[in-house]
């Protein structure tokens, strides 16, 4: 069963499965996946209230 | 047929109330008001989207099985398809929240839409926690038994027994997606029956523009 | 001059072409592509689940330790109280007995579920005779047998037995040798699973037996920091990502008066569903409901519309 799991990994191009990261100070840990998911969601945020809309014809 | 007989009947009652909440122009418009043009717009139909996807790709790891991705390449890949559909369904999600948030999209009674979207952000992460449980993995065991604290301090563990692989599976696969299901539906139907909220700056019920 | 509309109103105003079908059916595929990218780029987590069985070969003496202290009753499980048993009153919220207004309905007697009755399954004249010694033994005696070897074993943290120099130990040590025997070749798991039905959908006991564990099950954890005290409840095993909507929940396990308190549980549990419920409602909270006008992101979205000429 390992080796299944090892060859799913093996097909994945970035190989997560190690001991993650973590960032921040004091009692605040946060994982880096878990920081790239929250910035993630800040930057689309913002992409999407800043980037122009196309403007279609009117009716 | 007279009033009297028709509010008699419970079908001809629904069909009217129906038919007078909601036009099919409404349910299935072919166009929308000209200040509906923002990408913070499409977060709502992206969260379906994910929605979608979690249901499909669920389905496919439903007919073969809680512990076949344990032993199937194809079926890690799929279990994989589920996991990151969860993560795009809570990140379009909160920015759907946020931007409904910065737009009072609750102004013109549409609170109830309001309420029904903060119901669908609570029961999907109660049905994700059922999700982690059924993993059949260290995580899901891990998962059970902290999450059984929670639930038992707050008296529900009795009845919601997260150590219960087989309950889990079946309110993970059954009963809370349906649940989730009604709220979402509930929610698009609001939406469409109230319309798109218009800009702040035109809402005329904003006393004087003092706010 | 601005147009001033009723919001409550159908729009009356300009419209632009729409095709709601069409926004559906894109947004299906790009959703599809972005997790089949991400699936293909990353995969998913699979950290083998753990048994009694691998418990017992990795950490002999802990597993020894753990099931010594569901005989003497000093283990999680065995002073939980309801659902599981009468052992403990639950934490309260005032006047309210959350834990233990609904009973005892996932009956668990951790001696006799995890010790004795599998003992009993086991085809054994030896672990069956020492069985009925304990059985036959006042429930003062038992608590004095299992907490003199608690207490031997304590200052023994490597061996997965002691010698009963004194005669203190009675049945105990031969029940916990066979337990381990048992454990180890892997019938202590299905022992476990099936004790009220043959095919097994419910794992109550080995968890809560695992969970016992306090040098295996939660070490394997904290190598993953999927403790409470480490932002656990978000986090995932490996560098995946994990839960990240759960953050403000994990926040209050790290913060006092939560993170020391022996009601965490219920304090976390309750002020989340407050606040949930507080997020639901906060249309009707005057200040929360100004925000949007007081800080005008609305200005940012609406911004080609605005700048329209009338």
């Amino acid at each position: 069963m390992e080796s299944v799991m090892h060859r799913a990994l093996n097909m994945a191009f970035i190989n997560l499965n190690h001991p993650a990261h973590f960032l921040g100070f004091g009692p605040f840990q946060v994982s880096v996946g878990n920081f790239v998911i929250i910035a993630a969601m800040f930057v689309i945020f913002l992409l999407a209230i800043f980037i122009p809309f196309p403007q279609g014809k009117e009716e | 047929m007279s009033k009297s007989s028709v509010e008699k009947n419970w079908t001809a009652r629904l069909r009217r109330s129906t038919l007078e909440t909601m036009e099919p122009e409404d349910l299935l418009p072919d166009n929308q008001p000209a200040y509906v043009a923002s990408w913070i717009y499409v977060f709502g139909v992206l969260t379906i989207a994910s929605l979608v996807m979690l249901i499909a790709t669920g389905l496919v790891l439903t007919l073969e099985g809680p512990s076949w991705w344990h032993v199937s390449s194809v079926g890690h890949f799929w279990n994989s398809m589920h996991l990151w559909s969860v993560e795009l369904f809570f990140v379009f999600m909160v920015v759907h929240l946020w931007g409904k948030f910065w737009m009072a999209a609750w102004r013109g009674k549409r609170t109830a839409t309001w309420i029904t979207g903060v119901l669908a952000f609570g029961t999907s992460i109660v049905t994700a926690l059922t999700g982690y449980l059924i993993q059949t993995n260290f995580d899901s065991q891990w998962i059970a038994t902290q999450a059984k604290d929670g639930f038992n301090a707050m008296g529900i563990g009795a009845f919601f027994n997260t150590l219960n692989t087989g309950q889990a599976i079946l309110l993970h696969v059954s009963l809370l997606p349906l649940v989730v299901g009604v709220i979402v539906v509930w929610h698009i139907l609001l939406v469409r029956r109230k319309g798109v909220v218009p800009p702040i700056d035109n809402d005329a019920t904003i006393d004087g523009g003092v706010f | 001059m601005v147009i001033k509309v009723d919001p409550s109103k159908k729009w009356s105003g300009p419209v632009r072409p729409y095709d709601i079908i069409k926004e559906g059916v894109i947004a299906v595929v790009v959703v599809a592509l972005l997790a089949a990218g991400l699936s293909l780029f990353f995969s998913s987590p699979d950290d083998k689940a753990v048994t009694l069985k691998s418990w017992s070969n990795t950490n002999a003496p802990d597993f020894v330790q753990t099931a010594t202290g569901e005989l003497a009753g000093t283990t999680t499980s065995a002073g939980y109280g309801a659902p599981y048993n009468h052992a403990a009153k639950g934490p309260t919220l005032g006047p309210l007995k959350l834990q233990d207004w609904a009973g005892v309905r996932i009956p668990v007697d951790p001696a006799n579920s995890f010790v004795v009755e599998p003992l009993l399954t086991m085809n054994d004249i030896n672990a069956t005779e020492s069985v009925n010694s304990w059985k036959a033994a006042s429930v003062d005696q038992q608590g004095k047998w299992a907490t003199a070897y608690a207490e031997a074993l304590s200052k023994a943290p490597a061996a997965v037995s002691v010698a009963d120099t004194g005669n203190n130990f009675g049945p105990v040590p031969a029940m916990i040798t066979s337990l381990l025997v048992m454990a180890k070749s892997g019938a202590l798991d299905g022992a476990l699973t099936t004790s009220d039905t043959p095919l097994p959908t419910d794992f109550t006991k080995p968890l809560l037996f695992l969970a016992d564990s306090e040098g295996y099950f939660a070490d394997l954890a904290n190598k993953q920091h999927l403790s409470g005290d480490q932002w656990g409840v978000m986090n995932e095993t490996g560098s995946w990502p994990g839960q990240s909507w759960l953050w403000l929940f994990s926040l209050g396990y790290q913060i006092e008066p939560f993170k020391s308190s022996p009601n965490a549980d219920t304090l976390v549990m309750s002020i989340l569903a407050l606040l949930t419920i507080g997020l639901a409602l906060f249309p009707i909270f005057p200040f929360i409901r100004k925000l949007p006008y007081k800080i005008p992101i609305h200005r940012l979205i609406w911004k080609n519309w605005y700048q329209r000429k009338l």
